[in-house]
């Protein structure tokens, strides 16, 4: 039984959550006979982490590409700050929208400072303000000593911070009518402990100034101390959707990753902690 | 490798240039000086001009026109595919090229005659149109429903390349003893026979091309981070893939027609570029467009001098010039730890 979203108390950071920021509404992505996702409702609200958990091939790729627009739905529709996906001019769309991929192979030498520029691609804002722009970004992402370096020779993890700079520096601007939206498909799986913090902090500060974030993750803890709103998958659909104290219970954790859970509280910082 | 700031390699070749046209003025069977051509009024100076005017000017030029073409279609296709070792010769257009002039070489001859139509030959007129024939079939088969898979691409202008050649096989095999010697003479490349016209004919043409490729750098330099990062980028790939497509099989077809294959310029040029001053296409297609001018006119002033009065083919010279040189920056990178 999925949790109604609408009766979730959600936190909501003293934000009006009037229409959600970006929604999909009863989507269907099926490859061959296969259901990669079914009859799916869920919502992100500008201001928000959502973060998506689930076992391997429960479909939060496919979830996270239909939600970027990657991929059409079969059925049912996505909406994004209040129009059609599919119905919004790419280069528009790509200003107030920014995606992070699992992997990005890139096999060119680009100088980092070069990567993140790219992200800079949909607006026209002048090289001055871009090349402003490209350094607080590479701050954010602590890549600010990789700048001058080829992107090719830099270690898993320091490549997935300059392309997390990259997507920093695509939406760094707030629109005073309409919020952004990052869409990040496991930000930090080559990271290790002190930038997952530092990244997840930084995302968390974006939600704070207004941006919406949706992002995969699989660290339970990442999720219990950053997350407004956690969305757990299994199995193409979505199992539970609500606050941390709502979602990450060890009976629906135990049940969607068949492993016995332990939920205590962190001695630091009081947020939820899960054991197996 | 250090990295040269591109306004210094634009400087560089902007001073390059000139020479290399200087060059192919000069050398020839004949060495002619610049000075010898001041000094007034007789015969031999006559001719010296004539020979300058008439015959290596239009070439030299030809050379410098179809180097950028080549150099810049080779950057096209390596972005595109998003693999360094691109060519344009991967999605078919220079084996159909081939295999359209044997055909008209073999078989056309005999009812086309020798005519030429705006001082481009039918032979020529085959090699376009076998070379765009090759890239759409090759374009039709990876193209589906979403947009085009580069993989699929790839596989189909291997198949197409080899049915192409098969083809040029077989007209070399029914073909007489001069046609077969033409066969092999157009497929190494040639600039003998360069006229005034023919020249102009490649001004227009290459003019009106190549200006269009520098507005395709920013989607260009997004589309290396992959297809669907440059779509979330605010870039249409598939509008992309298409233009691009078309345009390389123009400006290559258009180059194999009117002075047959030369290879390795296309693959070097950029190469060496990108190693000089990196990736960035906003730089890099300006620059391999001079830069194949420069190695062109080069190669083909080699072409004329070493074996004169005999002429080397050009493609020969290219790869003899151009193969040393990228093997030993390959090795300098390899040396400093680079990937491609």
């Amino acid at each position: 039984m999925a949790i109604d979203m609408q009766t979730s108390d959600t936190q909501t950071m003293g934000m009006e959550t009037s229409e959600p920021l970006l929604h999909l509404v009863n989507v269907d992505y099926r490859v061959g006979d296969k259901a990669l996702v079914r009859s799916l409702n869920c919502a992100v609200m500008a201001g928000q982490v959502s973060v998506l958990l689930g076992p391997n091939g429960a479909g939060k790729s496919t979830l996270l590409k239909l939600a970027s627009g990657e991929l059409t739905p079969m059925a049912g529709s996505v909406h994004f700050q209040g129009s059609k996906l599919a119905e919004r001019e790419l280069s528009e769309r790509a200003q107030c929208l920014a995606v992070l991929p699992q992997s990005s192979p890139l096999s060119f030498p680009f100088l980092s400072e070069e990567v993140v520029l790219l992200g800079r691609t949909p607006h026209s804002t002048g090289a001055r303000r871009d090349a402003d722009i490209v350094n607080q970004a590479l701050r954010l992402a602590d890549a600010e000593h990789l700048r001058r370096q080829a992107y090719t020779q830099l270690s898993g993890g320091e490549q997935q911070r300059v392309q997390l700079a990259r997507i920093f520096a695509q939406v760094w601007e707030m629109q005073p009518a309409r919020a952004n939206l990052l869409i990040l498909d496991e930000p930090t799986s080559a990271l290790d402990f002190s930038h997952q913090r530092l990244i997840l902090q930084a995302l968390r500060d974006k939600a704070d100034q207004g941006c919406g974030v949706l992002l995969a993750l699989h660290d339970l803890n990442l999720a219990a101390a950053f997350a407004d709103q956690v969305l757990l998958m299994n199995k193409g659909a979505l199992r539970a959707q609500g606050s941390v104290d709502e979602v990450l219970q060890p009976p629906l954790l135990s049940e969607v990753f068949g492993l016995e859970f332990y939920r205590m509280h962190h001695p630091g910082t009081g947020k939820p902690l899960l054991v197996y | 490798m250090r990295r040269l700031a591109p306004k210094t390699l634009f400087i560089l070749l902007g001073g390059l240039l000139p020479l290399s046209l200087l060059c192919g003025l000069m050398l020839g069977p004949q060495i002619i000086l610049p000075f010898e051509l001041l000094s007034s009024g007789d015969a031999s100076v006559v001719s010296d001009r004539l020979i300058i005017e008439q015959i290596r000017l239009p070439r030299t030029l030809m050379a410098a026109l179809v180097g950028a073409a080549l150099a810049v279609a080779g950057v096209m296709m390596q972005g595109l595919f998003r693999n360094p070792l691109a060519d344009p010769s991967l999605i078919g257009v220079s084996s159909g090229a081939s295999a359209g002039a044997s055909f008209v070489i073999v078989l056309g001859a005999g009812w086309l005659g020798s005519h030429d139509l705006l001082g481009v030959s039918a032979v020529a007129l085959g090699a376009f149109a076998g070379a765009a024939l090759a890239t759409y079939t090759v374009y039709r088969l990876a193209a589906h429903g979403t947009g085009t898979s580069v993989a699929t691409m790839l596989l189909a202008g291997i198949a197409i390349s080899a049915l192409a050649g098969a083809l040029n096989s077989f007209f070399s095999f029914i073909a007489d003893n001069h046609m077969l010697r033409q066969i092999s003479l157009w497929q190494m490349g040639s600039l003998s026979g360069v006229s005034w016209s023919r020249l102009w004919f490649a001004v227009i043409v290459f003019g009106c091309v190549l200006v269009c490729f520098p507005r395709y750098s920013g989607a260009l330099n997004a589309l290396l981070l992959g297809e669907s990062e440059a779509r979330h980028l605010g870039v249409n790939v598939h509008r992309l893939k298409i233009q691009v497509i078309a345009l390389v099989a123009f400006t290559v077809g258009t180059a194999v027609a009117l002075t047959g294959t030369i290879a390795f310029v296309g693959l070097v040029t950029p190469h060496i570029i990108r190693l000089l001053i990196g990736p960035n296409h906003r730089a890099l297609i300006p620059a391999s467009m001079l830069a194949g001018a420069i190695l062109l006119m080069l190669a083909d002033a080699l072409s004329r001098y070493i074996l004169a009065p005999a002429e080397l083919p050009i493609g020969v010279v290219t790869a003899l010039l151009g193969a040393p040189f990228f093997l030993s920056l390959l090795n300098q990178q390899r040396k400093n730890q680079g990937g491609l």
